[in-house]
């Protein structure tokens, strides 16, 4: 029986760039001989961040070329999408993104809702600022520990499923679920806040602005970790934005843009917060894995300003739109794309004017995102491929849709 | 009650100053490459012959005032009515920012523009453009996978998200779900 | 030994019917056995010891149900160990295979037969005490090799030769800060060395120079490499090399492994305290040789060796592993040159006869 057509060895393509030979004919001139080794990670492997099967060419400790093979987790999503009503597609983007369901959500029903022109009710724009950006804190906190795990530092990855119970409390009292939640819905979310939840809401954001400190203390201010980080993994400029890296990859090379401050949705342009991105005054090169990961930390302290902002501001009214039994927007197409906590997530939807999409379309942001690592992790060491991949945060579940 | 509109004020209806500016360039520079265009509404865009796409992505990538540094998604249609597939890039800028007013003034608050081509079933090659923006890449290889678009012009061509030796596209309209699978019988749900 | 085991032959006359060599033969088997349960024992808690404060840095409880405390955990994962399927990968070289884990026990195991629990507490008192140590867990390496090779996967050869690479590089300063105090105390012997820091704490090795005192830093970093503990765990680290050369090791032939890294812990706490913290002395003067009062010397190693072993699992679950070159460089370019100036100073300390106990050392600053 075949194996799917998947092997080992690396395609021709991939096989011996011209400049390899070389410089084994010089080793070989010296009597040593080394020998190539083609090692496969995972699927199954613990630090690949799910099923990432990635074949990596070695000599010895070095990555001579990596050809990553995804697909392992490709659930048809799209196909779905075709077959199934609006209303009911919406809960398969939570399982694309399942660490940031409620930002997905957040941009596959403001795609609907262009296509379908519905306006929803102010409220409604508030409460999925605030679910969105509390799954930003929570994503955030688990790239932030599991990173710090797959570096070998095993403690701040419980720390953050300390702070992670709480959030996920908090979305699990609103929609009924912990990690995947259907609460925002096409014509604006579920159901509305209530006073407790706002209670427990302030509580929660006080615990995350206590902690954060402790886990930079442990992970970033930490010598190890810096020799592990700074400079490993860089991605500059240009490749960034050539490969389609967005999220903290872009921002950590450079790139000041954000999503949610330069082509604002929803009710972003209305909260005031900054925009980190890397710089040359903080450790690490320009671009590196320390960045990104710093970066991630100083996002979780905006996204709390953000909420707090959204919480004085929010007005009082309904949360859902009045929506017609039958879904039926006109016939057209829309691209939307919202700023999750990996990058950007976008869907493009066509439109006949039936209850069902006749395309459905989305982007998954860590899918570039494992992409560049074909070009960035020629010449690294297999330790630091691990920091490499770690620090692109990447889900299979959008990646392989 | 007050409401938000989820994209800019739909009132206006004035074309979109992105996709404008990119008509306008295209038009000078390749005067027959433009098939069709929509520069208003929710979803402006540019349908250019699969001839020109590799000189319209030049373009509109080289050019300052654009500056579509990024491929952001390669989509593909399957037009089962008019026999026809259709890819569709999606390009954004991190070099220019939009200013303030982009998103009062038009439908569309976001400031990417859509490139589309249109090649027939029984022959669906459109050349590739991997090498103007590298992300395209595994975009366009999940185009193939999936749809069946042939990308043309690259040293190869594999499937990404299904296994090398799956067969057919299936989100094509006329994709049939297979029996089996090595001998694994595959049952889909209702509907599907 | 050997006299106490005549004394016993002439007590008890029935003893003198049985040839000699028998009666040796015998009683060096129940040593072992002795030593094998006690060092077993001693490592499982030190497994519990690891869980329960692992957990209590990591907000949360440790094992605390099987037994008191949780204190019988170790009983109850040997007999899941030992109820596995056990998995010999079929292109794995059987011979080699069987044959790893043993040796890694054996020269975990075998040095505990030269440890002065207390005066006298020692099974084997050898004059070249240290030297045997330290030349005993050289063997793990040989293990090592072996079940990497053996398991005939790319993962074990990887594992296991980032692990050699480590355990021989940090063998070096380890022996040559032990050294230092070898130097200071001009024998071998473990309990000359323990019964030479007697009397108060100032005598303790780690306090008799700057030397010394470098030189202890210098073998607890060198004894956490040399055990692949973190922050030195590359070759099991499992985010890279799922578990590294034991990764195809299953049921009671990993638990063999994991005893032995857990003996090994053991061994250089006591090994550490006795050569620099003084082993069974508790600081202020007291006489520790009678045959009771051994014992209490025995509580006092121990309490030391506990100290020890915690700061050794606080450091494990609060730093990020070393990359392999970064721990290659701290070896070579750091701890063997510290250690050797540290041995060069211990023997200038010597030759200027300022390696007096009693505060000797702070009495030669201050040119008395």
């Amino acid at each position: 029986m075949s194996t799917n057509g998947r092997s080992t060895a690396l395609t021709p393509s991939e096989a011996e760039p011209a400049h390899e030979l070389h410089e084994r004919q010089l080793l070989v001139g010296r009597d040593l001989r080394t020998e190539e080794m083609v090692l496969n990670i995972g699927p199954q492997h613990p630090a690949t961040h799910g099923v990432l099967r990635v074949v990596i060419k070695t000599d010895g400790e070095i990555v001579r070329a990596l050809q990553p093979h995804v697909g392992n987790l490709h659930r048809c999503a799209e196909k779905i999408g075709e077959s199934v009503p609006y209303y009911q597609w919406v809960p398969y983007v939570d399982r694309m993104d399942y660490l940031a369901a409620m930002c997905n959500e957040h941009v596959a029903c403001m795609a609907i809702e262009q296509l379908g022109d519905i306006q929803i009710p102010e409220r409604a724009e508030y409460i999925r600022v605030i679910v969105a950006e509390v799954q930003r804190i929570l994503s955030h906190l688990m790239a932030i520990g599991v990173y710090g795990l797959d570096l070998g530092a095993f403690t701040p990855f419980l720390h953050q499923f300390r702070e992670r119970e709480r959030g996920m409390d908090l979305l699990d009292h609103i929609s009924g679920g912990r990690l995947l939640y259907h609460y925002v819905r096409i014509g604006g979310v579920k159901r509305d806040l209530s006073r407790d939840w706002l209670d427990e809401l302030d509580a929660f954001l006080a615990a995350v602005e206590k902690r954060l400190p402790e886990y930079n203390l442990l992970l970033m201010e930490n010598r190890i970790f810096q020799e592990r980080t700074c400079g490993i993994g860089v991605i500059d400029r240009d490749t960034a934005v050539r490969w389609g890296v967005t999220g903290p990859g872009l921002r950590a090379a450079g790139v000041d843009w954000d999503l949610r401050r330069d082509a604002p949705y929803s009710v972003y342009d209305r909260f005031d917060f900054d925009v980190p991105h890397g710089e040359s005054g903080i450790a690490g090169v320009l671009g590196d894995c320390f960045q990104r990961h710093w970066i991630r930390a100083k996002e979780v302290e905006q996204s709390v300003r953000i909420v707090r902002q959204a919480l004085a501001q929010m007005p009082e009214g309904p949360v859902m739109a009045n929506l017609p039994k039958s879904f039926r927007p006109a016939a057209g197409e829309v691209y939307v794309r919202g700023e999750n906590p990996r990058g950007e997530l976008a869907c493009y939807f066509v439109s006949e004017g039936k209850d069902t999409a006749y395309r459905c379309r989305c982007r998954g942001p860590s899918y570039s995102n494992i992409a560049v690592i074909t070009e960035v992790a020629e010449g690294v060491l297999i330790a630091d491929l691990v920091a490499l991949i770690g620090s692109m945060d990447i889900v299979l579940g959008e990646v392989d849709r | 009650m007050a409401k938000t509109s989820p994209a800019g004020d739909a009132s206006t209806n004035e074309a979109d100053p992105i996709t404008k500016a990119a008509l306008d360039l295209i038009q000078r520079e390749l005067p027959d490459a433009v098939v069709a265009s929509e520069s208003g509404g929710k979803h402006p865009w540019i349908r250019v012959k699969p001839e020109s796409l590799r000189a319209v992505a030049r373009l509109v990538r080289d050019d300052e005032g654009l500056a579509m540094d990024c491929c952001h998604l390669v989509s593909g249609v399957d037009w089962q009515a008019d026999d026809e597939l259709e890819a569709v890039y999606h390009l954004c800028s991190y070099a220019k920012k939009p200013d303030a007013e982009y998103r009062k003034r038009t439908p569309k608050n976001d400031p990417w523009l859509c490139i589309k081509v249109r090649v027939p079933r029984g022959a669906p090659d459109v050349p590739t453009v991997m090498d103007i923006w590298t992300g395209a890449d595994w975009h366009e290889r999940e185009t193939f996978d999936l749809v069946g678009i042939r990308f043309t012009g690259r040293k190869e061509l594999r499937r990404i998200l299904l296994p090398e030796d799956w067969p057919g596209h299936p989100l094509r309209k006329d994709w049939v779900t297979p029996a089996t699978y090595h001998g694994v019988p595959i049952v889909p749900p209702e509907g599907l | 030994m050997q006299a106490w085991l005549d004394q016993l032959i002439r007590e008890h006359g029935w003893l003198q019917a049985v040839p000699a060599g028998l009666v040796y033969t015998i009683a060096i088997v129940l040593a072992c056995k002795l030593v094998l349960v006690f060092v077993s024992v001693i490592a499982g808690e030190t497994v519990w010891l690891e869980r329960r404060v692992a957990g209590r840095m990591q907000a949360r409880i440790g094992p605390n149900r099987v037994g008191p405390q949780g204190l019988l955990q170790f009983v109850a994962d040997g007999v899941k160990l030992l109820a596995k399927e056990d998995i010999i990968p079929a292109s794995a070289d059987k011979i080699v295979f069987l044959l790893a884990p043993i040796i890694v026990f054996a020269g975990a195991f075998v040095a505990f037969a030269v440890l002065p629990w207390g005066f006298g507490l020692v099974p084997a008192d050898m004059n070249i005490g240290l030297f045997v140590i330290l030349s005993l867990t050289s063997i793990e390496v040989v293990g090592v090799i072996m079940a990497g090779w053996a398991s005939n996967s790319k993962w074990a050869v990887l594992g296991a030769m980032r692990e050699v690479a480590q355990m021989i590089s940090y063998e070096l300063p380890l022996g040559i800060s032990a050294l230092a105090v070898v130097i200071l105390a001009g024998t071998l012997n473990l309990t000359d060395i323990v019964v030479q820091q007697e009397g108060a704490i100032w005598n303790w090795y780690v306090f008799r120079g700057p030397f010394a005192f470098i030189a202890f830093f210098i073998f607890a970093t060198a004894a956490l490499a040399s055990l692949k503990r973190a922050p030195f765990d590359l070759p099991e680290a499992e985010s890279e090399l799922v578990a590294g050369f034991h990764t195809e090791y299953t049921g009671f032939r990993f638990a063999v492994f994991f005893l032995a890294e857990y003996a090994g812990m053991i061994l250089f706490a006591v090994l550490a305290s006795v050569l620099f913290l003084g082993g069974w002395s508790p600081g202020f003067p007291v006489d520790l040789t009678g045959p009771g009062m051994r014992w209490v010397g025995f509580g006092i190693l121990f309490a030391k060796t506990l100290f020890l072993l915690f700061v050794m699992i606080w450091v494990r679950w609060s730093l990020p592993r070393f990359r392999v070159d970064r721990v290659m460089y701290l070896c070579y370019k750091v701890l063997l040159p510290a250690s050797v100036v540290c041995v060069v100073g211990a023997a200038l300390q010597v030759l200027l006869g300022a390696s007096m106990g009693d505060g000797g050392f702070a009495a030669w600053l201050m040119g008395r």
